[in-house]
């Protein structure tokens, strides 16, 4: 029983050691002095914490709610049945070609909030807003461990995935790499996963 | 044991063809409670696309199905489990990446309170009906691809077995099984039949079918040759009605 209430007492003081690290950082002076000029008060040398920056907060809720839809519903049970033997799963009573169906629908439904939070950030849009992302995401997903035969893969998986991607990219602006080179790179990793993940599936079978 | 009564499942005129090639020509098979019907021919005969016509896999072109002597249409494996029509498919039709539990209860699973699956009481009664059928069987929390053959095959069986079917189509059961779970397999078999199920076998080896079934229907190239009780015919005399398509008992 003593160790289910040691990893209570981690786990909060995990949560509250990240949450005052992330109050422990103000906003810059000019954004504070600007934000002060908008609702009209003299905010000059006030400390305003950053807090959690909300596109975070929407990968998380999305991420706990594709978990429990995957692993705890129906409908994440017949994906994973389709992903693995689609023959076994339509003799299995299940309807594969409407289950595709929401599982395209689910992904236009989670492009959306994608595509909502990247204008937001840019504070526009263009049309060419996105482009090549599917190829990330896919990178994505196969370093996150989803199998591109099907059938196995975790969302936690994907979003450590997803991290990987981002940090790699944003360190190669860092850097200072053309986007021709980024995308190379990008393209390497990519078939690297995918070259990983057959060696994988070879060893297990 | 003598046939009265009405049938626990009549197939008429079932045809079905793929293209230009007429896989079972107006063949018309019927099952009894509490009896074994093994059906029998080449590969490409045409048996396994019947028996898929029964259990929802397949439409058939024509043909009419009647279960407990109503007329019935089945037009996907739904509407098969509706009538408590189960299948041992002879690839097992298994999700490799999911365990056996998963498995058991595909299509059918267990919804706890909140809508959501109930993965605690499905693993438990995979446990209570895999003590019955294949009692050497713990590997309950790694996905199927990871049992061996036998193992994949109790799983299968389980599945039909668990949901209180009447009617169980067995395609192939022995196929990837070694002798001694042959005979386990046969013994359930005739345990099965004992409660009153019926049961159509498709079965090569000619033993298995003298010793497990009542009756045989021999296919070749999707025609029916003849259904016999196997009391009637020796071993050679269904040989050769598989491999010539004739009847002897016509000749007669």
């Amino acid at each position: 029983m003593w160790a289910e209430y040691f990893l209570g007492v981690v786990g909060w003081v995990t949560i509250i050691s990240a949450v005052m690290l992330v109050n422990s950082y103000p906003w810059p002076k000019g954004i504070v002095r600007q934000y002060g000029a908008r609702i009209g008060q003299d905010l000059e040398g006030t400390f305003i914490s950053h807090g959690f920056a909300i596109p975070v907060l929407i990968l998380i809720t999305v991420g706990i709610c594709m978990t429990i839809l995957v692993t705890r519903t129906r409908f994440g049970r017949y994906v994973f049945a389709i992903g693995g033997n689609p023959e076994a799963a339509a003799l299995a009573g299940i309807d594969t070609k409407w289950v595709t169906m929401k599982v395209f629908a689910l992904m236009g439904m989670l492009t959306a909030i994608a595509a909502v939070i990247a204008s937001a950030r840019l504070n526009s849009a263009t049309n060419a807003l996105g482009t090549l992302d599917e190829l990330y995401v896919i990178a994505a997903a196969v370093i996150g461990g989803t199998s591109l035969a099907g059938g196995v893969g975790k969302i936690y998986g994907a979003i450590l995935g997803a991290l990987v991607m981002q940090s790699l990219q944003s360190g190669m602006v860092l850097i200072g790499f053309d986007s021709a080179i980024q995308r190379i790179v990008v393209g390497v990793v990519l078939v690297l996963a995918v070259y990983l993940d057959i060696l994988y599936n070879k060893r297990v079978k | 044991m003598t046939n009265t009564g009405t049938p626990l499942v009549e197939l008429k005129d079932i045809s079905i063809a793929f293209g230009g090639i007429k896989a079972v020509d107006k063949v018309s098979v019927d099952l009894y409670p509490g009896e074994v019907v093994g059906l029998l021919g080449h590969n490409g005969a045409g048996k396994s696309t019947l028996i898929k016509c029964l259990s929802g896999a397949y439409k058939a072109d024509a043909g009419e199905v009647f279960i407990n002597g109503k007329k019935v249409t089945i037009n996907n494996p739904r509407d098969a489990r509706d009538q408590n029509i189960e299948t041992i498919y002879q690839t097992l039709a298994l999700a490799d990446n999911l365990d056996a539990a998963s498995n058991l209860f595909l299509g059918r699973e267990i919804i706890g309170p909140g809508g959501f699956l109930d993965e605690s009481r499905m693993e438990a009664e995979t446990r209570k009906i895999m003590a019955r059928l294949n009692p050497n069987f713990h590997k309950f929390d790694v996905p199927v691809s990871a049992l061996s053959g036998g193992q994949r095959q109790s799983v299968a069986i389980a599945r039909a077995v668990y949901f209180d079917a009447k009617i169980l189509i067995m395609d192939e059961p022995t196929a990837a099984l070694g002798p001694q779970e042959t005979e386990m397999v046969a013994e359930l078999i005739q345990e099965l039949k004992n409660q009153g199920l019926g049961i159509f076998l498709i079965e090569h080896d000619i033993h298995n079918v003298m010793k497990l079934c009542d009756r045989a229907s021999v296919m070749k190239n999707g025609l029916l040759v003849g259904t016999e009780r196997v009391e009637d015919v020796t071993e050679d005399e269904i040989l050769s009605m598989i491999i010539l398509g004739k009847n002897p008992k016509n000749k007669l």
